[in-house]
C-alpha cells in the first residue's frame, strides 16, 4: 500500500510536474490568504495583515524551490536539465564533440564486429548434440606431422574401436550435376557415409536421413536437399519428398531436406548422397581421402582416443612394412572446424583490444581536459552552496549527450561492420553463417567507453573539493601550479596511447613486409595465362575407366580447337585448390623402399605444357601410355632429390596405392600444390589413361583474355556432351588470390587498425602539447623577452612530445616483443619479431610524435614578447 | 536561515503526522495546530512545513485530497496513510524512549 501511495507521488511528479507546481502554488496561496484573515480576525488593519502574512511566510519563491526538491523524481529533472545543458555545450564547441563522438564509435564499432566474429566463430558452440563429444580424426603423416585425410579403410577400423568411439562417420565433397528442366546445374555436395547424422545428432525438417543399407552398391539411389536448394529449386514444396531427381545423369530419390541451420560441411552444401566404398578402397588397394568426424564414447577423453587411434594406425602401417613415423590426430570438432583461422582471429582480437584501450585513453583526455577547463566554474558552485552531490551529477550529465550519440554512431558502425565483415570474409572461413551482431558484446563495448567518458568528467569534480576553493579562484588559470596534477596524468594518457598503437604498427608492418615476400614467392608454373574449369563425369554415361579416358580426350582435343587457345590439359587437381594425396613407395638404388606421403596426381600429356612447368629430364606422358601398357609415372625433381640423390630417377620403380609398380619415364619441376606458403609435399604424376578419375579440371593456356575465353571453352565442352557439368570457372591467379584472401584481410584489418591507432596517437599528443602550450603562452612570451631563441622555445615543446612518445615507445616496445608470437602463423618469409618492422614502426611513431609536437610549438615560439605586459 | 538539522527535520516530521492522525488538516491548519498544542513554542516555518509535506508524501507516509476549507475555500486536506499510522506508531515509540531516557539523565546526572 505504501508503495502504491509512493508510486502515485512518483507518476504525479514526474508527467504532471507543471499540475503539480500549480497546486503547490495554489496551497501557499490559501496557507498565506488564510493567514490574513486569521491576522484580520485578531484585530489587524486588513494592510498590517497582509503585511506580516508575508513576513511570516517568508520567500514563497524559495519555499517552492525546496518543496521541489523533496518532490519524488527531483534528481531525474534535474539530470535533464543538465543533460539539455550538456547538448547546448555540445552545439557551442562541435569540433569537441565530433571528435569524441567519433572516437567513441570508432571504440564501440571496431571492438563490437570483431568480436562479434570472434563470437561466432570461435566461442559459439557447434550446433549438434553435445559437440564437444564430437572429435575430427587425421592422420599425421610426412616430417612435419602435417595432418592428411584418411581413408574408408581407416574410418572402418575405427569405427571397430568400439570402446573408444561411439560412432564414426566420414565424407567427401562431390559435385553433383542436376539435370531436368533447363540448365544443367552443379550442386555442391557431399558423399557421406549413411551414419553422418545421427553421430552428429540432426534431424531432418522434413521426411528421413539415410537408412543403414543405403549405402550399398545397386540400391536405389537417394538423395537429401538442404533447404536453400529445396526452397530455391523446388519452392519449398512438401510433396518433393518421395519423387525422382536426376543427379549425374541417374534418378535419385528425394528422402529428406536438413533444416536451414544444418551447414555441414559448410553452408554452401546443398545436397547429401550416400557415400558407397568399393571394395578396392575397403582392401586399401585404392585410397581417397575422407573427412573423419566420430562421437566419443561416454566417458573416454579426446586423449585416449588419440592414443587408441594412433596404436591403429600403427599396426595399419606395420602391415605393409613402415615402423616409423605415422599416428593419429583426434581434435575436437569445434577446434579443428576453426583451427585456421585461430591464429588471425586471435590477433584482430588483440589489435581490436588495443585500438579500443588507445580510444579509452583519447576519450579520457578529452573529457578531462574539457572538465579541467570547468575547474573554476565547479569551485564557483560549490562556494555559492551547490551540493558536492549536484557538481558531480551535472559533469555527468554533461557528457551524456556526446556519449548518447557516440554509443548510437558506434552501434551504426558495429552494424555495418559485421556486415561488411561477412561480405569480405574469404571463401573458407568456418562459421561465417554464425557471426551476427552480439548484444552482450554490444553493451560491454557501449558500457566501456561510457564509463571512460563518466570518469574522465568525474575528476576535475572530484579534484575541486579537495582543493581549497580561494586557490583555484586566485590562480585563475594563470599559473600552472595547480594544473599540475592534471597535466601529468594526460601525459599519461597520451604515453598509453603510444604504448597501445605501437604494436599494432609493428604488426601491420610484419604483415605487410609478410605480404610482399608471398609475392616473390616462386610456384614452380607460370600462373598468369591460365584459365581453370572444373568438371565432374557422369558414371551413368561413362561406365568404365576406359570410357571416361576416351572421353577426355575427346573435351582435351574439342578444347584445343578453340581459337585462341594455345593448350589445354586436365588434372585431378588444380595447384591450391585443395589435394589428393596418397603413400607411395620408392625403390631406392640397392633395393630397399621409402613410403612417403605425396601429391598424387593424374594428368593428360599436355598438362604440363599447359601450365608451364618444366621437364627437366625424361619425357612427359604420351597417348600410348594407357591402359594395358606398361604403367609409367612422373616424378617431380624435389623427390628425385631425395630418393636418388645425384643419380638420374629415370628407369626407377614407383608402386602408387592401386599396389602396381609403375616405372619412372620422365622429371618435372616442383611445384607448389597446398598453398603459396607452406609446401608440404613433392608430386608423382600418373597417365590419365592408366589411373583415371571422375572429376577434376581443365586447365587452358592462352595468350588471349582469359576471361573472354570462358564461354568458347565451355560451349566446345558442351559439344561433346551438351549434358556435362562445368563449374569454378576461374584464372589460374584467381586461384592464387584467392588462396590469399584470408591472409589479405587480416592484413588490411591490421593495417587499417595501425593506421587509426596512429590517428589517434597524433591528435592525443597534439593536443596535450598544444594545451600546455596554451596555458604557458605568457611563460614563453617572458622566455623570448628574456632573449631565448625561436629554436631553443620550439625544443623545450617539442621535447615535451617527444618525452610522452619516448616513454610510450618503450613500453609499447616490451608490449609488441612479448605479444609477436601470435602473429607466428601468420607470417611468411619473416619472423613476428622482425628487426626492421619493429625500427620502422617506431620511426614512423616517432616522426608523427614530434610533427605533432612540431605544430604546437612553432606558435609557442611565434609569440610575441610584448604579451605579457599587454596582458597585466 | 539556517537550514533544519535532521533532529528538527525529523521532528518536525513526527509532529505532522501526529496532528493529522485524527483529523484531515490542510497546511494552514496544520502549523496552527503545532503551534497551538505547543502553546506558541513551536513556531512552524512555511519554508520548513511544505518541503516536509512533499516529503512524507513521496515516502508514502502521507496522502492529500483536494477539498473545501472551513472558510469554504479549495485547499489541499493531508491524511495519514495506513503505513503512516504504523510509521506514526513506531516514531511516537522511539521518542517516548528518547525523551524519557534524555530527561532521566538531565534529573539524575
Amino acid at each position: 500500500m505504501r508503495l502504491f501511495h509512493q508510486l502515485v507521488a512518483y507518476a504525479r511528479a514526474l508527467f504532471r510536474g507543471g499540475r503539480v507546481d500549480a497546486d503547490l502554488a495554489d496551497e501557499m496561496h490559501f496557507h498565506v490568504e488564510r493567514e490574513i484573515e486569521a491576522n484580520v480576525a485578531r484585530g489587524m488593519s486588513p494592510d498590517a495583515a497582509r503585511r506580516a502574512a508575508r513576513l511570516t511566510f517568508g520567500s514563497v519563491d524559495a519555499a517552492q524551490e525546496q518543496s521541489r526538491e523533496e518532490r519524488p523524481g527531483a534528481g531525474v529533472r534535474e539530470f535533464i536539465r543538465d543533460v539539455r545543458y550538456g547538448a547546448r555545450l555540445f552545439r557551442k564547441s562541435p569540433s569537441f564533440g565530433i571528435a569524441a563522438v567519433a572516437i567513441v564509435a570508432l571504440g564501440i564499432g571496431s571492438a563490437t564486429a570483431i568480436f562479434s566474429v570472434v563470437h561466432g566463430v570461435l566461442l559459439r558452440p557447434l550446433p549438434y548434440h553435445e559437440p564437444d563429444r564430437l572429435v575430427s580424426i587425421w592422420l599425421l603423416r610426412g616430417e612435419d606431422r602435417s595432418r592428411v585425410a584418411p581413408s574408408a579403410a581407416d574410418a572402418m577400423d575405427l569405427r571397430e574401436l568400439r570402446g573408444v568411439f561411439h560412432d564414426v562417420a566420414f565424407l567427401d565433397n562431390i559435385n553433383l550435376n542436376l539435370t531436368g528442366d533447363g540448365e544443367p546445374r552443379r550442386l555442391q555436395g557431399a558423399e557421406v557415409s549413411v551414419n553422418l547424422f545421427s553421430v552428429l545428432g540432426v534431424a531432418p525438417a522434413l521426411g528421413r536421413t539415410f537408412a543403414a543399407d543405403e549405402d550399398r552398391d545397386g540400391r536405389q539411389r537417394v538423395v537429401l536437399l538442404s533447404d536453400a536448394l529445396w526452397r530455391g529449386r523446388f519452392g519449398a514444396d512438401e510433396g518433393v519428398l518421395g519423387q525422382q531427381v536426376q543427379i549425374d545423369g541417374a534418378p535419385h530419390t528425394v528422402v529428406g531436406v536438413m533444416p536451414p541451420d544444418f551447414r555441414y560441411p559448410s553452408g554452401t552444401h546443398e545436397a547429401w548422397v550416400p557415400l558407397v566404398v568399393s571394395a578396392a578402397e575397403l582392401a586399401r588397394k585404392e585410397t581417397d581421402n575422407y573427412r573423419v568426424v566420430a562421437r566419443l564414447a561416454e566417458a573416454t577423453t579426446i586423449e585416449q582416443a588419440r592414443r587408441a587411434a594412433s596404436a591403429l594406425d600403427a599396426r595399419v602401417l606395420a602391415s605393409v612394412g613402415v615402423t616409423a613415423g605415422g599416428g593419429m590426430a583426434v581434435d575436437g570438432m569445434h577446434d579443428d572446424v576453426v583451427r585456421g583461422v585461430r591464429p588471425a582471429l586471435t590477433l584482430l582480437l588483440g589489435a581490436v583490444a588495443c585500438l579500443v584501450l588507445i580510444a579509452c585513453a583519447n576519450l579520457a583526455n578529452l573529457f578531462g581536459a574539457r572538465a579541467t577547463a570547468r575547474t573554476n566554474e565547479f569551485a564557483v558552485r560549490l562556494a555559492l552552496g551547490a551540493s558536492r552531490r549536484r557538481v558531480i551529477a551535472q559533469a555527468v550529465a554533461e557528457a551524456v549527450p556526446v556519449l548518447a550519440l557516440g554509443g548510437v554512431v558506434g552501434i551504426l558502425v558495429a552494424r555495418w561492420a559485421v556486415q561488411a565483415f561477412v561480405g569480405a570474409a574469404p571463401a573458407g572461413l568456418p562459421r561465417v553463417e554464425d557471426v551476427s551482431l552480439s548484444t552482450p558484446v554490444l553493451a560491454f563495448s557501449v558500457a566501456l567507453l561510457a564509463l571512460t567518458g563518466v570518469a574522465a568528467s568525474l575528476v576535475p569534480a572530484f579534484r575541486v573539493g579537495r582543493s581549497d576553493f580561494t586557490t583555484i579562484t586566485k590562480d585563475g588559470g594563470r599559473s600552472s601550479t595547480t594544473g599540475r596534477r592534471g597535466s601529468t596524468g594526460r601525459r599519461i594518457g597520451v604515453a598509453a596511447q603510444i604504448a597501445f598503437a605501437l604494436p599494432l604498427l609493428v604488426g601491420a608492418a610484419v604483415l605487410l613486409r609478410s605480404a610482399v615476400s608471398l609475392t616473390r614467392v616462386d610456384l614452380g608454373f607460370r600462373a598468369e595465362r591460365v584459365a581453370t574449369f572444373a568438371y565432374e563425369v557422369s558414371r551413368a554415361k561413362h561406365p568404365t575407366d576406359q570410357d571416361v579416358a576416351n572421353y577426355y580426350g575427346r573435351l582435351v582435343e574439342a578444347v584445343r580447337a578453340v581459337p585462341g587457345v594455345t593448350d589445354a590439359g586436365i588434372v585431378n587437381r588444380i595447384p591450391l585448390s585443395g589435394g589428393q594425396t596418397n603413400l607411395v613407395r620408392f625403390e631406392r638404388t640397392g633395393g630397399s623402399v621409402d613410403t612417403v606421403d605425396v601429391d598424387t596426381r593424374t594428368v593428360s600429356p599436355s598438362y604440363f605444357a599447359t601450365l608451364g612447368i618444366p621437364l627437366k629430364s625424361g619425357r612427359t606422358f604420351a597417348d600410348r601410355d594407357a591402359a594395358g601398357a606398361p604403367v609409367v609415372v612422373i616424378v617431380d625433381d624435389r623427390i628425385a632429390q631425395e630418393i636418388w640423390p645425384g643419380e638420374s630417377a629415370l628407369g626407377r620403380r614407383v608402386r602408387g596405392p592401386d599396389g602396381v609398380w609403375a616405372t619412372v619415364v620422365g622429371v618435372v619441376a616442383h611445384v607448389r600444390t597446398a598453398s603459396v606458403e607452406i609446401d608440404p609435399r613433392s608430386q608423382v604424376y600418373w597417365s590419365y589413361r592408366q589411373w583415371t578419375q571422375p572429376r577434376g579440371v581443365l586447365a587452358v593456356r592462352s595468350e588471349l583474355d582469359l576471361t573472354a575465353l570462358y564461354t568458347p571453352v565451355v560451349n566446345a565442352i558442351r559439344s561433346v556432351d551438351r549434358d556435362q557439368s562445368v563449374f569454378d570457372v576461374r584464372t589460374m591467379p584467381e586461384i592464387i588470390d584467392r588462396s590469399l584472401a584470408q591472409r589479405r584481410l587480416t592484413t588490411v584489418l591490421i593495417a587499417g587498425f595501425g593506421g587509426v591507432a596512429l590517428l589517434l596517437a597524433a591528435v592525443g599528443i597534439y593536443g596535450v602539447v598544444a594545451y600546455g602550450v596554451t596555458r604557458r603562452l605568457r611563460e614563453f612570451g617572458i622566455r623570448v623577452a628574456l632573449g631565448a631563441t625561436t629554436r631553443q622555445v620550439t625544443r623545450l615543446v617539442v621535447w615535451q612530445g617527444a618525452s610522452m612518445a619516448i616513454a610510450g615507445s618503450g613500453v609499447g616496445l616490451v608490449l609488441a616483443i612479448a605479444a609477436a608470437g601470435v602473429m607466428r602463423n601468420l607470417v611468411y618469409g619473416v619472423t613476428p619479431r622482425d628487426a626492421p618492422s619493429i625500427l620502422g614502426a617506431t620511426a614512423l611513431l616517432m616522426l608523427v610524435a614530434l610533427l605533432a609536437s612540431y605544430l604546437p610549438a612553432r606558435r609557442a615560439a611565434s609569440v610575441d614578447p610584448a604579451l605579457p605586459l599587454r596582458a597585466e | 536561515m539556517t537550514r533544519p538539522t535532521d533532529l528538527v527535520q525529523g521532528t518536525l516530521d513526527l509532529l505532522i503526522m501526529r496532528v493529522i492522525e485524527t483529523e484531515h488538516l490542510h497546511g494552514w491548519a496544520i502549523a496552527q495546530r503545532i503551534q497551538l498544542l505547543s502553546k506558541d513554542v513551536l513556531q512552524v516555518n512555511q519554508g520548513s512545513l511544505y518541503p516536509a509535506l512533499q516529503r512524507l508524501e513521496r515516502q508514502g507516509w502521507i496522502t492529500a485530497d483536494w477539498g473545501a476549507s472551513e472558510n469554504n475555500r479549495r485547499a489541499r486536506f493531508y491524511r495519514l496513510t495506513a503505513a503512516g499510522k504504523r510509521r506514526l506508531e513506531q516514531e511516537r515509540a522511539d521518542w517516548d524512549r528518547l525523551s524519557a531516557a534524555i530527561s532521566l539523565v538531565m534529573r539524575t546526572a
